[in-house]
């Protein structure tokens, strides 16, 4: 079962790997990014960067959706980070659960930040991110902001100007 | 019983070291900081960490210290004879960030694996060859 999903452009990190991961009991990560599962490099210094007793897998989206479905996942704590909303859109078409998206600490590099718009201290979203992210919460998924576990969990569509 | 981290150091170190920390694991209660700046004398800061000790008995206060040796670590040791009071020498990010998340008072046992754990995430960086394929996932 994925715990929870994260959009996180430092993928995995001191919150991340950290502080979310024993706040939630996680036993697995999954990067999940047909991009990033294709840089070796990057592969490597991921799974580095994972808890020593957490496991991390480093998934293309269909690989990624593949082992969620299994049934084996079933009695996992598992979470899912990419640094894209759309790779999660893709991910949670092809899978039954609907776990929790929490978005921090996105959008702030990558594109030029005066034409995004911020929603809060460490979320920049362009138009299509918004677009991305209502199709998400289509999907049934509850989407929150909340960087740490110590933080206030914040309805994410909210803070974006929607419902 | 209550813990309380104090971290002491030589300059901004111990000051830096808490924005650094708190980065990660949020505004905390639990920890403080102290530097000794150039020019001044340890006494102060060890008199301060003294009168803590005394004001609150049953609160544990593990002090980590930047360097074993030098003059902070050195004052702090005086304060070694209050069984409310732990001393540390070697601070690093992962060192206070596992004290910090550990709940309530640690014995000298579980102190001594936190440094243990501390000593192996230092080390000579490395990438190791993998697929990342999950193959070893289950």
């Amino acid at each position: 079962m994925i715990t929870m999903m994260r959009v996180d452009d430092r993928l995995i990190h001191g919150q991340v790997a950290v502080m979310w991961s024993k706040e939630l009991q996680i036993q697995r990560i999954i990067v999940a990014s047909d991009r990033i599962a294709a840089n070796e490099l990057q592969v490597s210094a991921l799974k580095m960067a994972a808890p020593a007793d957490v496991k991390a897998a480093i998934l293309p989206i269909d690989k990624a959706a593949g082992i969620i479905n299994d049934p084996r996942s079933k009695d996992m704590k598992i979470l899912v980070i990419s640094n894209d909303p759309a790779d999660l859109l893709h991910l949670a078409e092809k899978i039954g659960e609907r776990p929790v998206l929490n978005i921090a600490n996105y959008g702030r590099i990558g594109g030029d930040l005066s034409q995004k718009t911020k929603v809060a201290e460490s979320v920049y979203l362009t138009g299509q991110d918004k677009e991305v992210i209502e199709k998400i919460a289509g999907l049934g998924i509850e989407i929150i902001h909340q960087p740490l576990p110590s933080d206030t969990r914040q309805a994410f569509q909210k803070m974006m100007g929607g419902k | 019983m209550d813990k309380k981290i104090i971290l002491v150091s030589h300059g901004k170190l111990s000051a830096g070291m808490l924005h650094s920390v708190q980065m990660i694991v949020g505004k905390n209660e639990t920890i403080s900081c102290m530097g000794m700046l150039p020019g001044e004398h340890y006494q102060p800061m060890v008199d301060a960490v003294e009168q803590q000790l005394k004001d609150h008995p049953d609160t544990q206060y593990i002090v980590v210290a930047d360097l074993l040796g030098g003059s902070v670590c050195n004052g702090m040791t005086t304060l070694t004879g209050y069984p409310n009071m732990k001393l540390i020498a070697g601070m690093n990010m992962g060192l206070v960030i596992n004290l910090l998340l550990a709940p309530g008072a640690l014995s000298d046992q579980e102190i001594d694996a936190k440094i243990q754990e501390a000593k192996d995430i230092c080390h000579r960086v490395v990438l190791e060859e993998n697929d990342g394929d999950g193959d070893d996932f289950f």
